[in-house]
């Protein structure tokens, strides 16, 4: 009998907290499962409400590690997915736009037009319902369109958004009240004719 | 005449998003319940944010997912292995950011220049550069190393004595090292083209054929008829792994030279461009940074592959690997590489 410690078998489907328990034992194939699970997610969450697909990536990498280093404090609630949007709308608004940010503007300067980022989605799915919400969306500014995306996609309070934000809970009100009323507007302007 | 506004419609928003609670609540759900104006703003409320909810998951590039994958959980397993110090209080990061401005100062006080006529780059280089206009190059000196990377163009050398302490050449296509020597080398698109010798003996590693030496007088060039030297393939290959065993263009002949160094083959490296920018293009390494680019590499080899055909797919293989040597399917590519040569040489044989 070997003295390692034994990984939970990849054929047992972990809960999400069994997977964050098996993470904060080191077990780091529990990360894959929660990837393998939340990736698309957390994906669509980060580069919906950045509005900028260039870090994206760094993102939900940054997320999953932080996910990864706080797995001790999860709350053991059913899915982890509220608490991984949220770690990432932390990391998004904390995000610098220091030098990093001079960096990306001038390689996007180099960048070829046809080197750019084309969603097929978007491209297939022109004029139809989701594209015109979408469209909406990203005309709205970012603290609006993450808070109104934690609100009404993530399913967050206002407690939890305002938590997640570091900001007060009645700017979390203020900003989806604008968010709404924006969205409302500009939706009811795509459809005039 | 404008349509009344119900006094209460502010509430319908007010409850849904918690801030009315109690006896106040109550009243609102009991007044939308028989005010018209106030149930349509609940239900134009609910079916936004459904619309909202809805909305479906961006989809991802599964290679980039997958590369993803691979990337956090090897980072996982870094940060587990060897966990970083604590993070930086603001006095240490005041530290660093002098750090960094000190760097930054060092370099631009020591870092190489484009084309610069016949000087020695600094104080304890042992290598005295002529590069011809347009040649771009950039000089890294350690203690024990004095390394030149040429990315582009025509440069000699002239190499001081240099006891216990190794002098190479990196060039797109492999490195040079030097033993003790006067020497030229021309590279063209990413390849070396020619390599002539005055004086003293040089060791050559190229991607994709064996090492070899040249002495005083000899002269290689990329085309096998071209090839004036005479120089044998070294009894010691080079160890570098990208360094397939072709034999194609290796000049054939006299010397057994001595290869003394590691013989890793690397591609110029990029944060340490020599020359002073000309363009803003310059300025950015597309390859490197973009993922796409080296997934469509990938790609397209495998592409070339299925279509049997070997030689491209080699070539391919090959250029991946100079535009991606810390690539995320490095491994697969050289084996295909490998494989391909095999096929190729089946294919001969029969």
């Amino acid at each position: 009998m070997n003295g390692q410690r034994r990984a939970p078998s990849p054929n047992v489907e972990l809960s999400d907290a069994a997977a964050l328990e098996a993470l904060s034992q080191g077990h780091i194939s529990a990360l894959g499962v929660l990837y393998d699970r939340y990736h698309s997610a957390v994906s669509s969450f980060v580069r919906r409400a950045s509005n900028d697909a260039s870090d994206a990536e760094d993102i939900v990498h940054a997320t999953f590690m932080t996910a990864a280093r706080a797995a001790g404090h999860f709350d053991g609630r059913q899915s982890c997915r509220p608490w991984l949007v949220g770690i990432a709308a932390r990391l998004l608004h904390r995000r610098k736009r220091g030098m990093s940010r001079w960096a990306r503007a001038l390689r996007e300067l180099t960048l070829r037009e046809g080197d750019r980022y084309t969603d097929p989605h978007r491209e297939l799915s022109a004029r139809d319902e989701v594209q015109r919400l979408s469209q909406a969306l990203e005309q709205l500014t970012e603290p609006k369109r993450m808070v109104l995306l934690l609100a009404e996609s993530e399913g967050l309070a206002s407690e939890d958004i305002a938590r997640v934000l570091q900001v007060p809970v009645g700017t979390v009100w203020t900003r989806l009240h604008h968010a709404r009323r924006d969205l409302r507007r500009l939706l009811a302007r795509e459809g005039e004719p | 005449m404008k349509p009344a506004i119900c006094p209460r419609k502010w509430q319908v928003e007010a409850a849904r998003d918690g801030r009315l609670t109690g006896k106040d609540l109550d009243s609102t759900l009991r007044h939308q319940a028989t005010c018209a104006e106030c149930a349509g703003e609940e239900r134009e409320l609910a079916a936004l944010g459904e619309q909202v909810a809805r909305l479906p998951e961006l989809p991802r590039d599964p290679m980039t997912a997958r590369r993803e994958r691979q990337r956090l959980i090897a980072a996982l397993n870094e940060s587990l292995i060897e966990p970083r110090a604590r993070r930086f209080g603001p006095r240490a990061a005041l530290v660093l950011g002098f750090g960094i401005a000190a760097a930054a100062v060092a370099w631009l006080a020591t870092r190489p220049q484009s084309a610069n006529p016949s000087s020695p780059v600094n104080s304890t280089s042992v290598i005295e550069v002529h590069a011809a206009p347009g040649a771009r190059w950039s000089e890294h000196v350690d203690r024990d190393l004095d390394r030149i990377d040429l990315v582009d163009g025509t440069a000699s050398f002239k190499v001081h004595p240099h006891p216990g302490r190794r002098v190479v050449v990196g060039v797109p296509d492999g490195e040079l090292e030097d033993l003790g020597t006067v020497f030229e080398i021309l590279v063209a698109e990413q390849h070396t083209r020619r390599v002539s010798v005055s004086a003293g003996r040089v060791s050559v590693r190229l991607l994709g054929r064996p090492s070899f030496s040249l002495g005083a007088g000899e002269t290689w060039g990329s085309e096998a008829a071209t090839a004036s030297a005479s120089a044998a393939p070294e009894a010691t290959q080079t160890s570098a792994p990208l360094a397939a065993r072709g034999s194609d263009a290796a000049p054939n002949g006299a010397t057994n030279g001595k290869s003394t160094g590691t013989g890793t083959l690397t591609r110029p490296r990029a944060a340490s461009s020599p020359s002073a920018p000309a363009s803003v293009e310059q300025l950015a390494v597309p390859d490197a940074l973009s993922a796409k680019a080296e997934d469509d590499a990938y790609l397209q080899i495998v592409d070339l592959l299925k279509q049997s055909k070997y030689t491209q797919a080699r070539s391919e293989a090959k250029r991946y690997l100079l535009r991606f040597p810390n690539g995320f399917r490095r491994i697969e590519v050289l084996n295909i590489a490998t494989h391909a040569v095999d096929d190729e040489s089946t294919d001969a044989g029969r």
